[in-house]
């Protein structure tokens, strides 16, 4: 038996049933399987909807399939969200049969608590916000992604298409590799452990620290300021920005996330969407960015770029 | 601005200290750059110890230890008689960390002072100017 939670409201109450049987059976043995349970901090955790809360109801089956005892499923933050995604449309779907809105474990089951009912209408809504998987690649124009795309920086590139993933800090943050990485890797989406440098990988390492060494040194790997074509997908989407000193010279990436905010790595520190003011990162160029006080430009990854 | 002034050796992979007392100094500052980092001698390493050991604990009314983008404090790692434990400092808090998971305990450090001190320790590494912009902040 399962109690599912879908993990939607801020200030209300979210929706919660109970699945069991053989349905609760398949959808346990589907996720052992694929290892597409994440932790529940994992993925999306902003407002909106961060996927379902599962929670086993009887220590035998979280033994027998060698599952956590609570976890959260298509949150965006399991390396297998496709299967997580398929096996969360079973729990929703059955959210709506009979008796999963009875059981004494369920908040829901006082009529005064302020839960919204369990019907169709709610399936379609939680259904048609799942975040998207972290293992899924969505393919937008640059335009319509976002309303800073079509900045003067990238001009001409106004209808670039552009790549973005689901915001997945679970990935970088994971204490063997989170002092391995840097914004570059992050910006990049190349976990490749080497604290990477625009232009090492290429030999073209940047020698002085600003925009124009540092740019340079990112085409240098593969990167590209104009637009790139079909092939070279995934083009992730990059900011990059510049601490000029005096005192403090360094340079700063961020990537766009599919969520339509910005994620960055500020060094060996953990992955985030927020800036120095606590704030989500809608626009690196009206983020609080602490030293970082020039913004660069937009830039692009291509499939092609390598980064050591 | 050149590079060459501001380049400071690696030090993310560095292991840990295997002499008897060894003290690495990481200043977690940097975010595409590597952080520059220096071991202290043996005479700063008996000064970081005894001065640790006087720290008084605290942790209500301590500001965090700064994270995000900019200047983030230090990172220390000490071995002191074959016992490895992990410092952050930073904002008038210390953090220890032992290396044996058994959790972080939190102090105070009036002023700044172990941190100032700290940092001066790292001045031919990086430079007074570093430094005199990292007091100012």
């Amino acid at each position: 038996m399962i109690k599912v939670t879908a993990d939607i409201f801020s200030g209300r109450p979210n929706p919660e049933w109970v699945v069991s049987g053989a349905e609760a059976e398949a959808a346990l043995r589907s996720l052992s399987q694929h290892s597409a349970a994440a932790g529940l901090d994992s993925g999306f955790q902003g407002l909106g909807n961060r996927g379902l809360i599962v929670e086993i109801l009887d220590e035998h089956s979280s033994a027998d399939h060698g599952l956590p005892a609570t976890f959260r499923l298509a949150g965006g933050g399991s390396s297998k969200e496709s299967y997580a995604h398929e096996t969360a449309e079973r729990l929703i779907e059955a959210l709506t049969h009979q008796g999963a809105d009875r059981h004494p474990v369920l908040a829901a089951a006082n009529a005064d608590s302020g839960h919204v009912p369990l019907n169709e209408d709610l399936k379609k809504y939680i259904l048609a916000g799942l975040p998207i998987g972290a293992d899924s690649i969505v393919t937008q124009s640059a335009e319509q992604a976002t309303t800073i795309d079509q900045a003067a920086d990238v001009g001409a590139s106004a209808t670039c298409m552009i790549e973005t993933s689901n915001y997945n800090p679970a990935f970088w943050n994971d204490p063997a590799h989170i002092r391995r990485n840097n914004c570059y890797n992050y910006a990049s989406n190349r976990r490749t452990d080497t604290f990477a440098q625009p232009g090492r990988a290429s030999g073209h390492m940047y020698t002085r620290i600003n925009c124009a060494e540092v740019g340079t040194g990112a085409v240098s790997d593969g990167g590209t300021f104009a637009c790139a074509p079909d092939g070279q997908k995934p083009r992730w989407y990059m900011a990059l920005v510049i601490a000029p000193g005096p005192g403090f010279v360094d340079y700063h990436w961020y990537r766009k996330a599919t969520q339509g905010f910005w994620g960055h790595k500020p060094g060996g520190t953990a992955a985030r969407n927020v800036d120095n003011a606590g704030r989500i990162v809608a626009d690196p160029r009206t983020a609080n960015r602490g030293p970082y006080t020039i913004f660069c430009r937009f830039m692009f990854a291509q499939k092609k770029m390598v980064v050591r | 601005m050149g590079l060459s002034s501001h380049l400071f050796g690696a030090c993310i992979f560095a292991p840990p200290g295997r002499a008897v007392n060894t003290v690495h100094v990481e200043l977690d500052l940097f975010s595409g750059r590597e952080n520059p980092c220096w071991d202290l001698g043996q005479v700063d390493a008996a000064h970081l110890r005894a001065r640790k050991e006087l720290l008084q604990p605290g942790r209500t009314g301590v500001p965090p230890v700064p994270d995000g983008l900019g200047y983030r404090g230090l990172q220390v790692t000490a071995n002191f008689d074959g016992i490895e434990q992990r410092l952050k400092i930073g904002a008038g808090v210390v953090v220890l960390e032992a290396a044996d998971g058994e959790g972080q305990r939190y102090f105070r450090d009036p002023d700044r002072d172990l941190e100032k001190w700290l940092l001066h320790t790292g001045q031919k590494h990086v430079g007074i100017g570093l430094i005199e912009f990292l007091l100012g902040e």
